[in-house]
């Protein structure tokens, strides 16, 4: 796969952890990633929350998954930036109407970006929607 | 299957998918060539994850042994 470009909208834990494992697996086998995290996903990485707030469940995974102590989609996010070919984008219309900056946030965003932009890193690559 | 002896075991049981695959990541980039892991899993997903993975990246897959309630998967460092 030349390259694969995540859309992630969602703020549901179930949507962002599967993002962060299918990041995780393709961009450690030779498959870049490029993640852009806009809309209310935006809200799950500021700076300073728990991880109550920061998990916004609505299934039976979801709950298994805190259980049972399945890997916290942060912890993933900023393991794959140091093991794998992936880069994170935050999306710069949500994070102005929010009144955020790249430094409120995780270090987990290699910048932030407008569509146009990230159209532009991800050309060539396949685009999924979360 | 022979007795393969390992030079680093990761013990990655009670994790779940991706977690044992990205500990035997983490392992493998500072490991030596030639050096042999093991990665024990309860995570069935992982063991057929583990392999596919090893296969993918050109390292090589010296098999896995089921114990029950876990397995060990063993992989060669080749480059």
């Amino acid at each position: 796969m030349a390259g694969l470009a995540i859309i992630l909208a969602s703020d549901r834990h179930e949507k962002i952890q599967m993002v962060a494992t299918l990041a995780s697996v393709a961009s450690t086998t030779g498959t870049p990633v490029k993640i852009f995290i806009t809309m209310n996903a935006v809200t799950v990485f500021k700076k300073g929350m728990s991880k109550q707030e920061r998990i916004r469940g609505e299934g039976a995974v979801s709950k298994a998954m805190v259980e049972k102590g399945a890997p916290f989609f942060l912890d993933l996010f900023m393991q794959v930036r140091e093991l794998g070919d992936c880069k994170i984008y935050g999306c710069g219309m949500a994070m102005d109407l929010l009144g955020l900056k790249q430094e409120d946030m995780e270090p987990i965003f290699d910048d932030v970006i407008g569509a146009t932009k990230f159209f532009e890193v991800a050309a060539g690559s396949q685009i999924l929607v979360f | 299957m022979g007795e393969i002896k390992a030079d680093k075991t990761i013990d990655a049981r009670g994790s779940y998918c991706p977690g044992p695959l990205m500990e035997l990541i983490k392992n493998v980039k500072s490991a030596n060539v030639g050096e042999i892991l093991e990665v024990l899993s309860s995570d069935e997903g992982s063991t057929k994850d583990i392999p596919e993975w090893v296969d993918k990246v050109g390292h090589e897959n010296l098999g896995t042994v089921n114990h029950g309630d876990y397995s060990s998967i063993f992989v060669k460092k080749v480059k």
